[in-house]
């Protein structure tokens, strides 16, 4: 027996898979909302909004709790969460997906797929230098994220101090030799953070170790000349963050021409977006192709389209314009094909 | 009726006809009005009204030869910005545009330069890296200037990278001073090699400043569309992103503070014809609603309605028409009209005010009022979150926080019985008709003080300002109940 086929399969629900079911959902087109992860709306649903005195800066993140909520509704729309796809072959235009789904495997037909499949933050432990996993006050900025969330401000994981002086380390798992690129989104996300940090713990010394600031929003140049008063800067990255007995974090760093060791109570790095780890197998599932970077190509062809993170670094508004954009191609396929 | 296919294109030669072209290769019927805010072309037209809403826009329109009217469902805004150069001319400077196009023979020597404190967009770096690398740098001498070098962008790390390895010198100063020398002097430190740097550039290009110009300004004012701090015709609002305005069926595809090259341009025009598709679904389906009860009788004609209105969805003739497609059903009309002459049909006041009475007399002693975008969030945070020793307040949606006035809110308060009114609005740039947020927090503010001048005991009255990922300040939401 046959199932009827699903116009299309969306492979991912984060912020570029909500997005793009959503939109074709309201225009009255049948999607299967596939999702690895037992809850909808992926990296994007972990992100504290970053508003400071109840203004918004644009971070996005209010857009991907709006977008899960939506789906929820959209009739047209099927999530299907905790499911992988085991195996896809093209068969007279049609996709016949192999699903499994608590150990159960099922079939799915679709006329269009639509990875979405995300990034992986990138795993600070692979660099020796970093310290990380090794001392409990060197955090990755998705783990800090948890903290405020628990409590509703910054301490110390293990001993729940509340720090006095912190740090960023910027461009963590980009910019560098393997990873040539830049993941676009850190700096904005840094100092956003950090923006709502201060205004929670408005004591606290923050230092930013940086290669290039890029630009976050809007107002950036105005900005930036008063985050350099309320904030230090210094471009350099650390060559290592050295662990000290009380669980400080010692850097090296030269000012004005002499080395000097800071002290922080707490390191954030600010890792950079990375291919999903699983991307060889949806690589192989699918026959897409990798572009220099290790991400998918944006525009696969015959049927199968690529938006998002997937595609390459970038921020939650920049996935849904990404989105909006490209899901043409998406409806103009699949109105060919009717 | 219009065609739903039929859109004005409202740009200058250089990108609305291209605009246009595309459009019709997309299968609509769009017209191009070339707007010159110099007023130099002779084809130009100047905007004097931009009338109706949705899917029945009226366009006023001046020219050399009279005066015009155009009809379309959508308008789209495609207006170049204008690169401005803050530094003044010096011997010897172009802009970046100048250079993309230049064939540097016989020079030795070029310096780029980006004047504004790290403000070049990265789409800049990334056609004058590309420009850079098409050079021979062999034979020409290349410094860059920049307190910070975009590479948020695809590959431009990569070209960053080939151009040093090249032999390009980037400097990154802080800061730094130049003068006109016959020709120009720059001065700054250099961090790295901490010395005093200066440069005689024989070239130099700056990469100048996108601005929106004046005439635009008076542009986007005659056509109601708000505008931003950098008179961007998109209101600094992360719900208007990528393209939308606060007047729904007016897209906006430049200038836009993100964008620059035309590449960009033709991608958010596929995303434009995909919801022109949407929309026009939409108003099929609205054709004939009503979202608006007005009554004449209460009418003071102050056109206040018409002000306040943040789609543009209210037409004043001999009285306010309400264009229902236009209409996203906010109630900010309802709140400001100093009439009363106006009533939401999705909700009323006296059905809101009847609906608290009733749950009074259900039990309830506290109320929460939380606009359309948050009622879902706090409605699920309270079920969740809130212990059940406490007592659990009734929740009422509102359409937005900027429906609520001073009025409602004292009839809501002093109704009795009531212990707490928490009013819950969106953050300030993230509400859908954009200002709403701050009207409520007015509102609640201007009763609050009233009571308290008036020295009358009154229920606790707290303003929120909530979105759905903002766990910190639901999670203050919870311990205040």
């Amino acid at each position: 027996m046959e199932a009827k086929p699903w116009d299309a399969l969306v492979l991912g629900a984060g912020i570029s898979g909500l997005e793009a079911a959503n939109l074709l959902g309201e225009m009255g087109f049948e999607v299967l909302l596939v999702e690895r992860k037992p809850q909808l709306g992926g990296y994007a649903a972990l992100y504290q909004c970053k508003a400071v005195d109840g203004k918004c800066v644009e971070c996005g993140a209010c857009l991907v709790g709006d977008a899960v909520r939506k789906v929820l509704s959209n009739k047209k729309v099927v999530p299907m969460t905790g499911a992988k796809i085991l195996n896809c072959h093209k068969d007279n235009g049609l996709f016949k997906l192999e699903l499994m789904r608590e150990g159960e495997v099922s079939l799915a037909f679709a006329k269009a797929v639509i990875l979405c499949n995300g990034f992986s933050p990138f795993d600070p432990s692979t660099q020796k230098n970093l310290s990380y996993g090794k001392a409990s006050n060197i955090l990755t900025a998705l783990e800090v994220e948890e903290i405020l969330r628990n409590n509703g401000k910054l301490l110390r994981p293990e001993t729940l101090e509340v720090p006095k002086t912190i740090c960023f380390v910027q461009c963590v798992g980009s910019r560098n030799e393997k990873n040539i690129y830049c993941s676009k989104v850190c700096c904005g996300y840094a100092i956003r953070i950090a923006n709502l940090i201060k205004s929670i713990q408005p004591d606290l010394n923050i230092t930013f170790f940086y290669m290039d600031i890029q630009t976050f929003s809007r107002s950036f140049a105005d900005d930036f000349p008063k985050l350099k008063q309320k904030y230090t800067f210094i471009r350099q990255i650390p060559g290592e963050l050295i662990v000290n007995n009380d669980g400080s974090i010692s850097v090296y760093a030269k000012l004005d021409g002499v080395i000097k060791e800071l002290y922080y109570d707490l390191v954030i790095l600010s890792c950079g977006i990375s291919p999903p780890e699983d991307l060889d197998s949806v690589v192989e599932l699918f026959k897409v192709k990798r572009n220099n970077d290790g991400f998918l190509r944006p525009s696969p062809e015959g049927g199968i389209f690529a938006f998002g993170t997937a595609t390459g670094p970038k921020g939650i508004t920049d996935c849904i314009r990404e989105v909006r954009c490209g899901l043409k191609g998406v409806v103009d396929y699949l109105e060919a094909g009717k | 009726m219009i065609s739903l296919n039929r859109v004005i294109v409202l740009g200058d030669e250089k990108l609305g006809r291209g605009v246009k072209e595309s459009l019709i290769n997309y299968g609509f019927d769009p017209i191009f009005v070339e707007v010159d805010p110099n007023e130099k072309s002779n084809n130009s037209f100047r905007p004097l009204a931009l009338r109706g809403g949705l899917g029945d826009f009226n366009l006023l329109l001046v020219g050399k030869t009279g005066y015009y009217e155009e009809k379309a469902a959508f308008v789209v805004i495609c207006l170049s910005p204008v690169y401005k150069n803050e530094m003044g001319s010096f011997k010897g400077q172009m802009s970046f545009e100048n250079f993309l196009g230049w064939d540097p023979i016989g020079v030795k020597e070029i310096t780029i330069l980006d004047p504004s404190n790290g403000r070049a967009l990265p789409s800049v770096w990334s056609s004058v890296m590309n420009k850079l690398l098409s050079i021979d740098l062999t034979k020409i001498k290349v410094s860059v200037v920049a307190s910070q070098i975009k590479v948020a962008g695809e590959g431009l790390e990569r070209k960053y990278r080939m151009l040093r390895e090249q032999g390009v010198i980037f400097y990154k100063p802080d800061e730094l001073t130049y003068l006109n020398d016959n020709g120009i002097i720059i001065r700054f430190r250099d961090h790295i090699m901490e010395k005093e740097i200066e440069l005689r550039p024989e070239i130099l290009v700056t990469l100048d400043q996108p601005t929106v110009p004046y005439p635009y300004k008076a542009l986007f004012e005659t056509m109601r569309i708000e505008m931003d701090q950098y008179n961007y015709p998109q209101d600094d609002n992360v719900l208007r992103f990528p393209y939308y305005t606060n007047r729904k069926g007016v897209f906006v595809l430049s200038p836009l503070p993100e964008f620059l090259n035309e590449d960009s341009v033709s991608q958010l025009v596929l995303g434009l014809c995909l919801e022109f598709k949407r929309l026009s679904n939409e108003i099929k389906s609205n054709l004939n609603r009503v979202t608006i009860e007005y009554n004449r009788g209460q009418c003071a004609y102050c056109l206040t309605c018409f002000r306040v209105c943040p789609h543009g969805a209210i037409l004043f003739e001999s009285k306010p028409n309400f264009l229902p497609l236009a209409c996203e059903e906010c109630g900010i009309c309802v709140a400001n009209c100093p009439g009363e002459a106006l009533k939401l049909i999705k909700l009323k006041y006296e059905e809101l005010l009847s609906n608290v009475k009733e749950s009074i007399k259900n039990g309830f002693s506290t109320i929460m009022l939380s606009c359309q975008r948050n009622y879902n969030v706090v409605s699920e945070v309270i079920e969740s979150g809130l212990d059940l020793s406490k007592e659990r307040p009734c929740v009422f949606e509102i359409p937005c926080a900027g429906y609520v006035n001073e009025n409602l809110l004292l009839s809501i308060a002093t109704v009795g019985g009531l212990k707490k009114i928490t009013f819950v609005g969106c953050k300030e740039g993230n509400c859908r008709t954009g200002k709403g947020t701050l009207r409520g927090e007015m509102a609640c503010k201007s009763v609050k003080n009233l009571f308290k001048l008036l020295g009358i005991e009154s229920p606790i009255l707290n303003f929120y300002k909530l979105s759905s990922q903002d766990f910190i300040g639901l999670k203050e939401l919870i311990r205040e109940m």
